[in-house]
């Protein structure tokens, strides 16, 4: 069987500008709610603008058929709420209903502070670990690149096995991107961040 | 970091401009500034149907369906957004973000609906502010109509409805190039507004932007004479905010 790039589709908004990047590119996804077709995928990209609640519902019958694809070793993207659905719990549902739990730490708010203005929206840069740069996904990308982020929860990941980049927003530093085995999260949007962020998604398509 | 938004205005397909939301002028293809402006390093695109609410409805969804298949920057559309179905139909085309004005007016719960469905980050909070004798009202249709609610007040009313952001136009300074209305800043900063804040309206040098820092912190700042007239590029308002938080 013919093995396909699949966006995972689960109401939520920006999933076309994700595939209009990938097809810019010149490469091939294809939009879908389908079990069997995320099962059988050879790469997935789980997209995200929404709320965390409503959004870890409508993938719950999911849940073990994307645990059962990065077991095998698969390139995995999860960008912005899609991202932070790879922890146990966020603080948008009070740490109600449970994440995905595939990488380790929780989503919470950024802090309520004078002139802290929420959401974050506009670009940011991003601040490489001294590991990360070796990572695939990073090819061609420099240090302190400028990203386009709209959010106002932030993970914090606790996972000692990650490498990450961070990033500083009114002088609070938060997880920007993580990469792990197969598993790629970005807070920020690449399908938005002009030349650089369609380098992630050529790069994650060359893995 | 700063955002430097140009902002196509547009109306039967052609990038027209202003003055003072009044006496158009033809520029051109909205679909070949768009692209130059990307290239330059826009953080953003803004493109308002600038008729729209006279006709009643939003026409860029072929403009927005071609540009965002080659452009790949956050992209706001505003004009004519009368209904849940209208900016679902624009996030549809290629939008990011919808700016919603005249519509709110008629419709007081139309923010609530439309942010409940497409996420607040999305909903971007339009108002065209005019001054008369010493306060600042909110006009629709295009800077036409007096709502009689004053600019404060109306930001009051609408920013717990689910707004993720508010653009605020000056009226009375659009397509001057003598920069921002600085007064009308004064007068909303008092109000303490804690969601991002563009300003639209006269801004043509980095003196017009510093100038407007100094009375309130603002994220994004809207840009369009000087760049569609070519008297200008966007890293002429970039030098000095490379590395500005």
């Amino acid at each position: 069987m013919n093995k396909k790039s699949i966006i995972i589709n689960y109401g939520s908004g920006n999933i076309l500008s994700v595939k209009r990047a990938i097809e810019y590119l010149g490469f091939e996804a294809e939009i879908s709610f389908e079990k069997k077709k995320i099962l059988n995928a050879d790469r997935i990209i789980l997209p995200g603008v929404g709320h965390f609640e409503s959004a870890i519902k409508n993938l719950s019958f999911l849940k073990n058929d994307i645990f059962e694809f990065i077991k095998k070793e698969r390139p995995f993207m999860g960008v912005c709420l899609g991202m932070q659905l790879l922890y146990s719990k966020s603080e948008e549902n009070n740490f109600k209903e449970k994440g995905f739990e595939i990488l380790n730490g929780k989503v919470v708010r950024f802090p309520s502070r004078p002139n802290f203005i929420v959401p974050h929206i506009g670009w940011a840069n991003l601040n490489f670990e001294q590991e990360i740069v070796n990572q695939k996904i990073f090819k061609n990308i420099n240090n302190n690149s400028r990203f386009y982020f709209v959010h106002s929860y932030h993970c914090e990941d606790t996972d000692l096995n990650s490498q990450k980049t961070y990033t500083n927003y009114n002088g609070f530093n938060f997880v920007s991107s993580v990469a792990k085995d197969n598993i790629f999260a970005f807070q920020f949007h690449p399908e938005k961040s002009s030349k650089d962020g369609l380098q992630i998604y050529k790069n994650f398509f060359n893995i | 970091m700063l955002r430097i938004i140009p902002r196509l205005d547009i109306k039967n397909n052609n990038l027209i401009k202003t003055i003072c939301l009044e006496g158009l002028r033809q520029i051109g293809d909205p679909n070949i500034y768009a692209k130059d402006y990307v290239n330059q390093g826009a953080d953003e695109l803004l493109f308002m149907d600038i008729v729209a609410s006279l006709y009643g409805r939003n026409n860029l969804f072929h403009i927005i369906n071609e540009v965002s298949k080659e452009i790949f920057i956050p992209i706001t559309v505003g004009g004519g957004i009368r209904s849940l179905k209208d900016a679902i139909k624009l996030l549809e085309s290629g939008a990011d973000k919808v700016a919603l004005n005249s519509g709110c007016f008629s419709d007081r719960n139309l923010i609530n609906e439309i942010s409940n469905r497409i996420g607040v980050s999305s909903v971007v909070l339009s108002i065209e502010a005019k001054k008369i004798k010493n306060e600042w009202y909110s006009f629709y249709n295009s800077g036409r109509e007096n709502s009689g609610i004053k600019v404060e007040d109306w930001i009051e009313e609408n920013i717990n409805k689910g707004v993720g952001e508010i653009l605020l136009t000056s009226v009375d300074s659009e397509g001057t190039e003598k920069g921002f209305d600085l007064k009308l800043l004064e007068k909303i900063k008092k109000r303490n507004i804690q969601i991002p804040l563009t300003i639209s309206g006269g801004v043509a040098s980095i003196k017009n932007i510093l100038d407007a820092r100094q009375v309130i912190n603002i994220s994004g700042v809207c840009i369009a004479s000087s760049l569609h007239y070519k008297k200008k590029t966007i890293c002429d308002f970039r030098t000095i905010f490379k590395n500005y938080e």
